[in-house]
């Protein structure tokens, strides 16, 4: 796995943990050029990828398979998509859903007759149903009626759908969940981490996604078609990118970041080195700078066009709106001559704007850069096991003051009082769904996962106290078995400063979408909507090209709303 | 029908936790399983022979393996010289390939002989009859390599012992209520949109 060069640690400057692993802050962060969609979209193209559609049965019920290939320069891909047909009162969102409108699997490779009929089996069902290591993704889609069935009386109409009526929605289905890494029997991730088209993060449930897209489009025309035989037309092609496909998530997601704390660094130590590296810039060159001013406004159109219903996402939009604003205002008379210009800009953005403003800047200075920083894409994977023998050799002494180095701010928060300790994270007996409950109000305490790495770390550090600093890790942890959660964490911590949050993961005002939005937002997520403070729906490719267009047209450019839409 | 190693180690992970030991242990235990599993061993029927002899009694240090087994990896113990006692030995062995590097070692009980070292369990030994719910073990370095396989897969022989390993995962599940469907997933009750 390529890794930065050592001298580049010493010669940046990266903001530091405790004020970029704080959750109010990485619930404000906006996709980027790091982000995986746009990765995976760029490598597609630069390798001339090519696209085709072996199979499309589907009957005038919209039921049926379909399949989407992708062929690069060393291997095939074939996504696998069977319709269904769900009456509206089976459809959710839900973990504990049994049907969908659609399911998907990505498969590894070219799939025969029999490996179709042997999904048909499996995959519809989800998790009730089996992969084999030949399958990479698990995947299943609702549809947003109200967008579908509109969208299909237009085109069977011979009409165009309207941009004003897509665009608060911008999807005409939704995942609600996308599988990969060895679920329900799919192949593990380490049979395919190597291959180079799948450097960085998430690479095939993505490609999946986008190819899902195509699909989506392809079965709302073919519903019209078969409305309307004479006179239903097809999507045109600006209209079409304006459909992404929507995602509905919830807590099922919310514990990857605390599961995975070796990926977090990667990805956050990615994107701090690119902040640095365009910090570091001596000057900004009149490419950049125009660059930038275009993205700015874009990412204003971005805000203009931004909706929810949820009053903290409403409050955090107006909030965007506001520093966008200032920030146009400033660069009209910002003085790029000066040495290390996007250093003094971000200077100053971090003294005037919010944290919204704050974080979509970080996003917008990489955007003129990406000969400068795209290659910190392929740093952002992890193995999480490779860190995980404890060693138990190291002193006390060092210990308690490696503690008070990474969880200082836990010493901070009165874990004896009850707002302190309010949640508990646990696991549902019913479809095994993840939930976050009332410690106080409700049974489920025996269950808590182990998610609360700040309670945690104070726990390790109270009964460390009566240990003599020359004892030694290994001898605590015998008689302590119930931290070694911790040590581990400890150590990792150690080695990778941005793998821990900084934050209480049980606060009684936690609020579980900052964690979503920090991973959507690495997807290269975008209109971020928060249905409460657990749930939220997002909107992924919106924009971006189709593969029938991938060659012609730039991704990178169309990860923002144009001008003048 | 087969598994993959992830969902057999996360599995593995719940397991041991539904029988009681703390999650950072049960963490280990779920690394045993896959390294276990991936070195053509079956890990996954120890594991669940073990859990099902112990059901409701709590870990003995003195002769679980896993805690010999982490105290041998953190580098807080030394191998017991001699002979000592261990409850299903096979399930020390990702622990000693932990502790020992790539100093191949040769595990012996009763009249079985497993040749072991970082990279795996050497092929030959795999074939001898690796069950035993306690038995009088004892270690030797050896200069001999081993010569590992490396599986990918969880076979479906082990698809009882995965289903005896749900049992005990069953217990780190909260029972389901009206009131934890409607407010701990945060989801409306209609997703029509």
């Amino acid at each position: 796995m390529p890794t930065k060069p050592d001298q580049e640690a010493d010669l940046l400057k990266l903001r530091p943990a405790s004020q970029v692993m704080r959750l109010a802050r990485m619930g404000s962060f906006h996709q980027s050029r790091l982000s995986f969609m746009r990765v995976l979209l760029r490598r597609l193209k630069q390798e001339n990828w090519t696209f085709d559609r072996p199979i499309w049965r589907i009957d005038e019920n919209g039921v049926g398979v379909a399949t989407y290939s992708a062929t690069g320069p060393e291997r095939t891909y074939t996504l696998i998509a069977f319709a269904h047909d769900l009456p509206d009162e089976l459809r959710s969102d839900r973990v504990i859903a049994e049907a969908w409108d659609a399911t998907f699997t990505l498969f590894d490779g070219v799939p025969t007759d029999a490996d179709i009929e042997r999904l048909r089996e499996n995959v519809p069902l989800q998790e009730a149903g089996r992969l084999t290591g030949d399958e990479l993704v698990l995947s299943r889609a609702n549809r947003s009626v109200r967008l579908f069935q509109y969208v299909k009386d237009c085109l069977a109409n011979g009409d165009q759908p309207d941009a004003e009526v897509i665009e608060p929605v911008g999807y005409l289905m939704r995942t609600t969940a996308v599988y990969g890494s060895g679920k329900f029997g799919a192949a593990d991730r380490e049979r395919w981490a190597d291959r180079p088209e799948f450097a960085g993060s998430f690479q095939p449930e993505l490609l999946s996604v986008w190819l899902i897209r195509a699909f989506t489009i392809d079965l709302v025309e073919h519903m019209a078609r078969m409305a309307a035989p004479d006179k239903a037309v097809t999507i045109n092609d600006e209209l079409r990118r304006r459909f992404g496909v929507g995602n509905s998530t919830g807590l099922g997601m919310a514990p990857f970041l605390l599961n995975h704390p070796s990926l977090v660094h990667a990805w956050i130590d990615a994107r701090e080195t690119a902040l640095a590296r365009v910090r570091a810039l001596e000057r900004a060159d009149q490419a950049g700078r125009s660059t930038f001013n275009d993205v700015v406004r874009r990412a204003q159109i971005n805000a203009e066009n931004w909706t929810s219903e949820h009053p903290l996402q409403i409050e955090k939009v107006r909030e965007l709106r506001s520093d966008l604003t200032k920030l146009a205002t400033h660069l009209e008379n910002f003085d790029f001559t000066t040495a290390r210009p996007w250093d003094a800009l971000f200077r100053w953005v971090e003294d005037s704007l919010g944290v919204e403003g704050q974080e979509q800047v970080v996003s917008l200075l990489l955007e003129p850069y990406g000969a400068l920083i795209d290659d910190l894409a392929e740093t952002m994977c992890a193995n999480e096991h490779e860190r995980f023998r404890i060693n138990g050799g190291v002193k006390i002494g060092l210990i308690k003051a490696q503690l008070s180095e990474c969880y200082g701010w836990a010493n901070r928060i009165d874990f004896d009082q009850p707002k302190a300790i309010a949640r508990v994270w646990y696991v549902s007996e019913e479809k095994l769904e993840p939930r976050l409950g009332e410690r106080f109000e409700e049974p489920i305490e025996p269950y808590e996962q182990p998610l609360s790495p700040g309670r945690d770390a104070r726990r390790m550090m109270a009964d460390l106290e009566t240990w003599d600093d020359q004892d030694t890790l290994g001898r605590f942890l015998m008689r302590h078995p119930e931290h070694r959660h911790t040590a581990r964490r400890l150590h990792l911590t150690q080695a990778l400063p941005y793998a821990e949050i900084n934050d209480n993961t049980i606060d009684a005002h936690l609020l579980p979408i900052d964690l979503l939005r920090c991973k959507l937002s690495f997807f290269g997520a975008t209109r971020f909507d928060p249905r409460s403070d657990r749930w939220v729906r997002i909107t992924m490719f919106q924009g971006a090209p189709f593969p029938n267009e991938l060659g012609q047209l730039d991704p990178d450019d169309l990860a923002y709303p144009p001008v003048g839409v | 029908m087969s598994w993959s190693l992830g969902e057999a180690r996360a599995l593995g992970v719940k397991a041991a936790r539904g029988a009681g030991l703390p999650w950072g242990l049960a963490e280990e235990v779920g690394f045993a399983l896959d390294w276990l599993q991936s070195a053509g061993a079956p890990g996954i029927e120890a594991l669940a022979a073990l859990l099902d002899a112990r059901e409701d009694k709590p870990f003995d240090p003195a002769t679980s393996p896993f805690h010999l087994g982490t105290a041998l990896a953190d580098g807080a113990r030394t191998v017991p010289i001699g002979t000592f006692a261990m409850e299903q030995p096979l399930l020390l062995i990702p622990f000693l390939a932990m502790a020992k590097y790539d100093q191949p070692v040769k595990l012996q009980w009763d009249d079985v002989s497993v040749a072991l070292s970082e990279s795996g369990i050497e092929r030959d030994d795999l074939s001898q009859k690796l069950f035993k719910e306690k038995a009088v073990c004892s270690l030797q370095d050896i200069s001999a390599s081993v010569m590992p396989v490396s599986e990918i897969r969880v076979p479906d022989t082990a698809r009882e012992a995965m289903q005896r390993l749900a049992h005990h995962a069953q217990k780190t599940y909260a029972p389901a209520t009206e009131q934890s469907r409607l407010s701990g997933a945060g989801a409306g009750t209609s997703d029509n949109d």
